[in-house]
């Protein structure tokens, strides 16, 4: 066997990618990561937000890197879709997860055996019990904010739901007065807000503050007390992990068993560089995993690379109540309604839960002050003074099935400055997330009646999506439909392995992340087995 | 001469005590939770661990100097120790073993009473579960070896007495001086040190530098806590957080172990107890003063939103304000006025940056505030991985000339030799070593020169004979 460069080699440095590394490096194997990006602390991201006039634009205060463009940097995706965001991802040193909001569900156990359980889409490759350690790691690596009674199927059956093994790390915070208030008015037409787990601490730990209320948790907690990809980073490093910045890999290479013999990189120079490990770690995202797959003609032998890509529809709803209410106190995210998670009708429509914005609604106020226009002086001011006060909003997000159709591919018409190609993405709502709406609609005239309240967004008008990038290299047990196996060894390369949520084969309606990382935990633990 | 003197007596005193506590009895199950109570007082847990197992490194001019494992393990801790070999430790620097360095302070615990001792010998070998572990040995070099202890106690320890320990009268202020001098020892900290590491009693409380922290002048004069209510003082000793001052590094610990765990009645009696020690002037140069700012335009000091991708991403600016804009105000505020419940400090009041050493400053900014009281936990997060020495050194600037009101003048240099834990070496113990071959030379060619005068003077005599 020839010396090797590293045991592992870890293609991204986000907080997947970080995870992995971190497990394996812990015991004591030697592992590089490689990112495309820079180090760029906490601070100066403050820095760039503060400065910036786009506000809302999640990617700016992290750059456009010529030679590493995000999905934000103009021409990079081509986005033909009917819901209206571009992902936002990253590539920076702590990746993606720099610019989360932090929320931290985990998957139910129904909703990762979709197929045996309702006839639809697909089942993972394992069960929820063989996953749940790996929640309860991740959640004590990043520090979860939760309630531990809570029966987060939003059946309300008095046990807490999903079984855990031990208590959340962190108890929940309070909920801030405004989902108080709108808990209290909607209670009586039968809705209840349960607290949403997250990243963004109710007491210090692990170094980190607690949440002292800046409400700018994307693009960057300013004092780090949300969990970020950086702290998994330094936790890796910590480790004993090594971290290549600025590497730009576009190569992986084989040998005739279909083993993975080196990856290679371009730094910003153009300067290419060439390694060699036993075991080779794609944790690139959603995106750039699969681009990078597809350029290198890898792992594909199902078709199924870059296809099933699954965005979570969303729908945003939002009122003015006939009460201040003061939303943008706390954190951004604190209350959830799961009455629509898990229901009988699964078979035909998505499961979705309702997610309470608290975002500072100065910015979405002002917006929609100007757009009506005609009005100038004090009475501008007073009348955006009122209605940031009364402004609620809430955001219902929709699970999507995989579908070969939905799909991201290789963007030839882009070349970034070292010369490499950008990213293509077509996606179509399916009627399983649409059949959600005339039941949103409901909701939302009942909120409406029970704040009497004037409506400012109705649901339906614009279908949104989430920055969440799944399916794209699909698990499966069948090589012949899917990319990867249940430790996320590819099925055509016994030295590959994908970390990322791209490997989801169904994707619950809740946020991603937790999920991914206890992936991340689990492979890692499996990768180092095996070096 | 007066150094053998000295050891001569020591020596004797020694065997005397040696032989007044071989009488007694060891261990008793009903001084156990009086003997705990002292430990907590002593803060035995800020070196030994909470564990009592030891293995923290004090550092020292001379090296580092582990804390050994003190639960009652009969191979690796104190199991096997009899109560006066227990009491020759604590109250004479004298292990079964050897003799200890004063890094453990038995100047100040040579204070305590045959009954104290007793108590904690008590609490350490029934209240305390026995943990096996060998702690890294402490190595100094030459000549600072360990039968050379002796000779520093024959010089510096009084018997009996802690060190720069004043007379007082009432229970209370009493009470305050077990506290304070002898199981506090927080002349350990605060009391600066001579040539041979012994503490300089003219200055008793009056500031020094450890490990580099600046431990603040502790005396009632208004360089010291002159200008403390009671209430601040209290508050601070039980919780570490008042509106001027906040407990960081050691002084944390001291608080979470220790301090937090007294009773408010033992609180009152350390505050007592300070405000009677003789007031002694710092003697650090006076600062520079600055205009003190609450007012900031930040529009003024930032520059207007970039695109470039390089001037985003690069982080190597030295400008005080743009870095405490991004990375403090978020909690102590744009003006330095922190919270409005000040559990995030104003930075107009705190001693640490109007007092007259800006190495604490330097010390938070880089490491942060991690305290444990009771339930409440207070972090300020570290910014040693994201700054660099120089960029430590302007934020501690600006706040120092802009909300501390004396001009900030730290160097990146200084900050780096400040973050290693430089403390300035005495000049003897520099040159020990070298001063110690010199002697050794010297006496040795007095011996030979003495020598050969004796053979000359004897064959002249025996010549005369011959």
């Amino acid at each position: 066997m020839a010396n090797h460069d590293a045991d592992v080699i870890v293609v991204g440095s986000g907080s997947l990618g970080s995870l992995v590394a971190l497990q394996i490096a812990k015991r004591g194997k030697d592992v590089l990561i490689l990112e495309a990006g820079p180090v760029t602390p906490d601070w100066k991201i403050t820095e760039n937000f503060r400065t910036s006039p786009r506000k809302d634009n999640l990617n700016a205060p992290f750059g456009d890197i010529p030679f590493a463009p995000n999905s934000y940097t103009p021409g990079y995706v081509d986005f033909d879709a009917d819901v209206a965001w571009i992902p936002g991802t990253l590539r920076i040193a702590g990746g993606t997860s720099r610019h989360w909001t932090g929320v931290a569900w985990r998957f139910l156990p129904e909703e990762m055996k979709l197929k045996s359980n309702f006839g639809i889409g697909r089942d993972w490759a394992f069960t929820y019990d063989e996953l749940e350690p790996f929640y309860t790691q991740a959640e004590y690596q990043v520090g979860v904010n939760g309630a531990d009674t809570s029966d987060y199927s939003g059946h309300n059956r008095g046990a807490p739901y999903p079984p855990r093994s031990k208590p959340y790390p962190l108890p929940p915070e309070a909920k801030p007065y405004a989902l108080q208030r709108f808990q209290m008015r909607a209670a009586e037409r039968g809705y209840r807000w349960d607290h949403a787990p997250n990243v963004r601490l109710s007491k210090p730990y692990a170094g980190r503050p607690a949440c002292v209320g800046n409400n700018i948790c994307n693009p960057n907690c300013p004092i780090g007390a949300k969990h970020s990809g950086i702290h998994d980073l330094e936790a890796a490093q910590k480790a004993g992990a090594r971290l290549q910045t600025k590497a730009v890999v576009d190569r992986l290479e084989k040998d005739s068993q279909g083993r993975i013999t080196a990856v290679s990189y371009l730094d910003y120079e153009g300067k290419r560089t060439r390694l060699t490990a036993k075991v080779y770690v794609i944790a690139a995202h959603g995106f750039e995993t699969p681009k990078l797959l597809l350029m290198n003609e890898l792992a594909n032998s199902s078709g199924m690379v870059g296809q099933n890509l699954m965005m979570h529809p969303t729908l945003s709803m939002s009122f003015y109540a006939d009460e201040p209410l003061w939303v943008g106190r706390g954190q951004y995210l604190h209350g959830a309604n799961l009455q629509h998670r898990l229901r009988d009708d699964r078979a035909s429509v998505s499961g979705g839960f309702y997610q309470f914005m608290n975002h500072n609604p100065a910015l979405s106020t002002a917006q929609a002050l100007f757009k009506e226009g005609g009005m100038l002086g004090e009475h501008l001011d007073s009348e955006l003074r009122l209605r940031a006060s009364q402004f609620m909003s809430v955001q219902l997000l929709l699970e999507d099935l995989p579908d070969p159709s939905n799909a991201v591919t290789v963007n030839t018409s882009f070349r970034d400055k070292l010369g490499q190609p950008g990213i293509k993405v077509h996606y179509r709502l399916q009627d399983y997330s649409k059949a959600a709406l005339p039941r949103t609609i409901d909701d939302f005239a009942n909120w409406v009646q029970a704040m009497n309240a004037v409506p400012q967004e109705v649901p339906g008008a614009t279908w949104y999506n989430q920055h969440h990038i799944m399916g794209t290299v699909i698990m499966g047990t069948d090589p012949k439909d899917s990319v990867v196996d249940a430790d996320l060894r590819c099925h055509d390369h016994e030295n590959l392995y994908l970390v990322t949520t791209g490997v989801f084969p169904s994707v619950s309606c809740v946020n991603p992340t937790l999920t991914g990382m206890a992936l991340a935990m689990r492979a890692g633990q499996h990768i180092a087995q095996q070096v | 001469m007066r150094t053998l003197f000295l050891l001569t007596c020591a020596l004797l005193m020694a065997q005397v005590a040696h032989g007044a506590s071989a009488h007694s009895t060891g261990a008793v199950p009903d001084l156990v939770d009086q003997g705990r109570y002292l430990a907590t007082a002593g803060d035995c847990a800020s070196c030994h661990g909470t564990s009592f197992a030891g293995g923290d490194a004090v550092p020292s001019p001379i090296g580092k100097i582990y804390a050994a494992n003190i639960t009652p393990d009969k191979q690796t801790g104190i199991g096997s120790w009899s109560l006066a070999q227990f009491s020759d430790a604590l109250r004479n620097g004298k292990a079964p073993d050897g003799y200890l360095y004063p890094a453990m302070p038995y100047p100040s615990f040579t204070g305590l009473t045959t009954g104290q001792i007793q108590a904690l010998y008590s609490y350490f070998l029934l209240g305390v579960p026995p943990v096996s572990n060998n702690p890294p040995q402490t190595s100094l070099p030459f000549p600072f070896y360990r039968p050379m202890m002796g000779v520093w106690n024959a010089l510096f320890l009084e018997q009996g007495t802690p060190t720069g320990a004043i007379k007082v009268s009432g229970d209370v202020q009493e009470r305050g001086r077990l506290l304070v001098e002898t199981l506090g020892h927080c002349t350990a900290c605060h009391t600066p040190r001579g040539q041979l590491m012994q503490q300089d009693s003219k200055r008793h409380l009056a500031g020094a530098m450890v490990a580099g922290w600046w431990a603040p002048n502790i005396t009632p004069g208004t360089d010291g806590i002159g200008g403390w209510s009671n209430d601040q003082l209290s508050t601070f000793l039980m919780t570490g957080h008042t509106d001027i001052a906040v407990a960081a590094g050691d002084m944390g610990k001291a608080v979470s172990h220790s301090l937090s765990k007294l009773s408010k009645d033992d609180i009152d009696a350390i505050a007592a107890y300070l405000r009677v020690v003789p007031a002694v002037a710092s003697d650090v140069p006076k600062r520079t003063a600055s205009t003190q700012t609450s007012v900031i335009d930040v529009s003024a000091l930032e520059p207007a939103g970039t695109t470039d991708w390089q001037t985003m991403l690069g982080h190597d600016t030295t400008d005080g304000n743009i870095l405490y804009q991004s990375a403090c105000a978020s909690c102590h505020g744009i003006d330095g006025k922190g919270s409005n419940d000040l559990k995030h400090p104003s930075l107009l009041r705190l001693k640490s940056i109007t007092g007259p050493d800006s190495a604490t400053l330097v010390q938070v900014i880089a490491h942060g505030v991690n305290r444990k009281v009771g339930d409440t936990h207070t972090l300020m997060p570290s910014f040693r991985s994201s700054m660099s020495d120089g960029q430590i050194a302007s934020v501690a600037n600006y706040v120092s000339t802009k909300f501390g009101g004396v001009k900030g003048e730290v160097s990146a240099s200084q900050v780096a030799t400040i973050l290693k834990g430089h403390v300035e070496t005495p000049w003897l113990i520099r040159y020990a070593r070298w001063l110690a071959i010199l002697a050794i030379a010297l006496a040795t060619l007095i011996v030979v020169a003495l020598a050969w005068t004796l053979i000359r003077a004897l064959s002249h005599r025996r010549g005369r004979h011959v």
